[in-house]
């Protein structure tokens, strides 16, 4: 199982993949810290769930998630923000995104998506 | 000039949204937090930077990180936290303590973390409430000697709507302030809101 990354914060990723390593410690990780480094990792190593910020430096989360869903609408994708507003979540969501999950993730959150995808 | 009852809901919307942001907190650091109640300002920029820090001289050395947000409304938050609270902050935040004093790059991308959640919660609830898409900036994350940014936290000619609280860590003791600046025209946007919703009140 493929797990990318994508967040321009260092403590969010390890976060995240301590996180996940510890429910599944066979997952293989790639990280990125702008949707342009995540797009071309996407390309390259074909992930099976994304987890993706939105407020990045260069080309945001929303930017990214359009260009990966321009090429497939098969790869899972987990929006995770700190944007609490309706009208973002709205516009995320209209992208057939497969969770949207507010920051700050518990580990239960994070997890419980994750099995939900995996289902 | 706002009437008492409009800073009376101001108050209490302030409040909501505090909570919100609190219970982010509470989250990243699995520690109760004490608010305080906010107050409510109109001040020019050359009268911000004297009535917040003449306040309490734990701020004299502090973190401060400031987010820009913007389009239909607008303004600027900030996060001012004494710079010995910081490293407990991050401390409490990635639950690894040791008695290192200095604060690091990696610390730093904790504080910048902890200040978008916070400072997205409490200002997406404005954008929720006005049914507006707010846009927000990275967190700029710099130390500072109060006194050196006294008269540069905004311009000195504007006036804005300031809304001001604190908040209090139970466990480590970690304090700090929260600063919203408004710009007039989003000022004005919140108080038409606030009228609409007192007027809704009393029919």
């Amino acid at each position: 199982m493929k797990f990318l990354i994508v967040d321009d914060s260092n403590f969010v990723k390890q976060y995240l993949k301590n996180y996940i390593s510890e429910a599944y410690p066979s997952a293989d990780f790639e990280l990125a810290s702008s949707g342009e480094e995540a797009f071309i990792i996407y390309v390259d190593k074909k992930p099976d769930i994304i987890i993706t910020d939105l407020l990045m430096p260069g080309t945001g989360g929303i930017e990214f998630v359009k260009k990966v869903r321009e090429n497939d609408g098969d790869t899972k994708i987990v929006v995770l923000t700190a944007d609490i507003q309706k009208t973002v979540r709205e516009e995320v969501e209209s992208l057939k995104i497969n969770a949207f999950i507010n920051k700050p993730a518990t580990k239960n959150g994070i997890l419980s998506a994750v099995s939900k995808l995996l289902c | 000039m706002l009437t008492k009852m409009q800073k009376d809901v101001l108050t209490e919307i302030l409040n909501i949204n505090m909570g919100s942001a609190a219970k982010v907190l509470s989250e990243l650091t699995n520690q109760k937090v004490i608010l305080k109640i906010p107050s409510l300002d109109l001040q020019s920029g050359n009268e911000i930077g004297f009535k917040l820090f003449d306040k309490s001289s734990d701020f004299r050395s502090s973190v401060l990180s400031t987010v820009r947000f913007g389009k239909n409304f607008s303004g600027k938050a900030y996060i001012i936290i004494p710079f010995e609270d910081a490293k407990e902050l991050v401390n409490a935040c990635t639950g690894s303590y040791d008695n290192e004093k200095e604060i690091f790059s990696e610390d730093i991308d904790v504080i910048k973390e902890i200040s978008n959640v916070i400072l997205n919660s409490l200002i997406g609830e404005f954008g929720n409430l006005l049914n507006v898409k707010l846009s927000f900036s990275f967190p700029n994350v710099e130390f500072a000697e109060i006194s050196a940014f006294e008269n540069s936290v905004l311009p000195l000619d504007m006036h804005f709507l300031t809304m001001c609280t604190s908040f209090l860590l139970l466990k480590s003791k970690v304090k700090g302030m929260i600063f919203i600046a408004l710009s007039t025209s989003s000022q004005n946007m919140l108080i038409s809101k606030i009228n609409e919703m007192l007027a809704a009140i009393n029919e």
